[in-house]
C-alpha cells in the first residue's frame, strides 16, 4: 500500500493553476453562463489574454483578418479550446517527464494525454449526443494520477500489480487499487480538486474508468473514456497497463456512436494528431515535476 | 541501418544487414514481407481495416486502412524487384482491450481484414503473433529475412 498522507503531499507540492483556468472551466460547464462571462475571465488574466489572441492568429486557424479582441479570438477557437490549450501549456513539461513507475517513456504519458484530448475534441464529429467542452480538458489530464503514483511505485509494488492482473484476471486500475489501495484515476481527481476544478472535471478524471458509475453517468465522462479508449486502440502510451482496460461500450452507445463512427473517429485522430501537437507545442509553459 | 516505420506508413529496405522495425503496435497491424532472393522487404504499419469509415483520409493516407494499404504495400515492393510468389509474410499486432461486447474490436477486425486480403492476393500468412492485451514491437532483417516480435521486455522470433 502507498500512504495517501504521501501521495497527498505529492499533489500538494504540483504548482497551483492560474485561477483564471478553473474558473474558465466552471463558466464551461455551467449552462447559465455566455461568452461574455468568459471573455471577461480570460481578460482578467494578462497571460491568458496574450495566448488566446496568439492561438487565435496561429497558422493552424488561419484566420482572413487579423483577430484583436478575445471575444473575436473566443468565438474563433471556442471556449473549449481556450481551456485546453492553457491547461496544456501549463502541464505539457510536466506529463512529459518520464513515468517509470508505469513505464512510459519521456513524453509517452504527454502524447497518450494529447491523443486523448483530441480525440473528445473530433468526438463532436461523430457522436448525436453534444460533447460538453470541459471534456476536452479532463481528457488531457485523465492520466495525470499516474504522474504522481509512478513516483511512489517501486519494483516489487510494479511486480505485484502484474501479478495480480494475471493471478486474478484484473484490468489494470483495478489491480492498483488492490495493491496500492488507490487507483491512478482517483488520484487524478485529487489533482483536478487541489487545482480547484469543478465537480464534472474531478468526476470525469476520478471516474474515467468507471463510466457506467449510477451516480456520475454524463456525456462529459462518456467522452473521456471513449477518448482514452481511442489513444489506447492507436497505440499511444501504452506503458505498463497495455490495453488492460475495460472499454465500455455502454460508454459508446450513449455518445450514439456506432463501431464504424467510432473506427472514423480513430483515423481523424491519427490525421488531426500533427496539427494538435504544434498548438500544443505553442502554448507549452513551464510546471514544475513534483518532487518525491 | 535502422528504418523506423511509423504508424500509418510502410518502409522497404533492400540492403542486406538493414533492418526494418515499428513500435507501438496496439489494435493496429504490423505485416511483414521478405523475398528471400531478391533480398527485398519492409514493413507496413496499418491502423484499421477499412476504409469505407473515412474515405477522406483514406485518400490522404492509403497506409491508414488495411484495404488501400496492403495492396500498393505489395505493388511497392514488385517494383523494388520483390516477386510476390516469393514473398515470405508474417503479422503481428492486433491487440485489444477487455470489451465483453466487441464494440471497440479494431485488433481483430484488422488482423481479418490482413488475412482476407492476403488470401485475395494469392499469399497465405506464414507467421503471426496476434491478439492478446499488449503492446508489440516488429523486426525484419534484410539479409536472413528473420522476424522477431518485442513486447513486455521479451523477445520472441516470428
Amino acid at each position: 500500500m502507498i500512504s495517501l498522507a504521501v501521495l497527498s503531499e505529492s499533489v500538494d507540492k504540483l504548482d497551483p493553476m492560474p485561477i483564471s483556468l478553473p474558473k474558465l472551466a466552471e463558466a464551461l460547464s455551467d449552462t447559465g453562463s455566455n461568452l461574455q462571462d468568459m471573455v471577461r475571465i480570460v481578460e482578467y488574466d494578462a497571460a491568458l489574454t496574450a495566448n488566446t489572441l496568439r492561438w487565435a492568429n496561429s497558422a493552424a486557424y488561419a484566420p482572413r483578418h487579423p483577430i484583436m479582441t478575445v471575444r473575436d479570438a473566443m468565438m474563433r477557437l471556442g471556449a473549449g479550446r481556450v481551456l485546453q490549450l492553457a491547461v496544456g501549456g501549463r502541464v505539457k513539461t510536466l506529463l512529459e517527464s518520464p513515468c517509470p513507475g508505469y513505464d512510459l517513456g519521456e513524453k509517452e504519458l504527454w502524447n497518450h494525454s494529447v491523443t486523448a484530448a483530441l480525440g473528445a475534441d473530433l468526438l463532436s464529429g461523430f457522436a448525436t449526443q453534444p460533447i460538453p467542452p470541459v471534456a476536452f480538458t479532463a481528457a488531457l489530464l485523465h492520466d495525470i494520477g499516474k504522474l504522481i503514483i509512478s513516483r511512489h511505485i517501486n519494483g516489487e509494488m510494479h511486480r505485484q500489480i502484474v501479478d495480480v492482473v494475471e493471478r486474478e484476471n484484473l484490468p489494470f486500475f483495478e489491480a492498483e487499487r488492490v495493491v496500492l489501495g488507490v487507483s491512478h484515476a482517483e488520484i487524478g481527481g485529487v489533482v483536478a480538486k487541489r487545482w480547484s476544478f469543478p465537480d464534472i472535471l474531478v468526476d470525469c478524471i476520478r471516474l474515467h474508468h468507471d463510466p457506467d458509475d449510477e451516480s456520475h453517468v454524463s456525456p462529459a465522462l462518456d467522452a473521456v473514456h471513449v477518448s482514452n479508449v481511442v489513444a489506447k486502440t492507436l497505440g499511444v502510451g501504452m506503458g505498463s497497463e497495455q490495453m488492460n482496460m475495460v472499454a465500455c461500450a455502454n460508454s459508446a452507445r450513449r455518445l450514439g456512436l456506432t463501431p464504424e463512427k467510432f473506427e472514423a473517429l480513430c483515423a481523424s485522430v491519427m490525421t488531426g494528431l500533427p496539427m494538435i501537437e504544434e498548438l500544443f507545442d505553442g502554448a507549452k509553459s513551464r510546471l514544475r515535476a513534483p518532487v518525491p | 541501418m535502422h528504418h523506423t516505420v511509423g504508424s500509418a506508413d510502410m518502409k522497404l529496405a533492400t540492403t542486406v544487414g538493414d533492418i526494418v522495425v515499428t513500435h507501438a503496435l496496439g489494435s493496429c497491424v504490423g505485416v511483414a514481407i521478405y523475398d528471400p532472393v531478391a533480398h527485398v522487404g519492409g514493413i507496413l504499419h496499418f491502423v484499421l481495416p477499412h476504409s469505407s469509415v473515412d474515405p477522406g483520409n483514406a485518400a490522404k493516407n492509403v497506409w491508414m486502412f488495411a484495404d488501400t494499404a496492403i495492396p500498393k504495400f505489395l505493388e511497392a515492393a514488385c517494383e523494388e524487384g520483390a516477386v510476390k510468389a516469393r514473398l515470405i509474410v508474417k503479422v503481428a499486432g492486433g491487440a485489444h482491450l477487455l470489451d465483453a461486447k466487441g464494440f471497440f474490436a479494431i485488433g481483430r477486425r484488422n488482423q481479418l481484414a490482413a488475412r482476407k486480403i492476403l488470401w485475395q492476393d494469392g499469399i497465405m500468412i506464414a507467421a503471426e503473433d496476434v491478439g492478446g492485451m499488449v503492446s508489440r514491437s516488429l523486426f525484419l532483417e534484410i539479409g536472413d529475412g528473420k522476424v522477431w516480435v518485442q513486447s513486455e521486455g521479451k523477445e520472441v522470433p516470428l
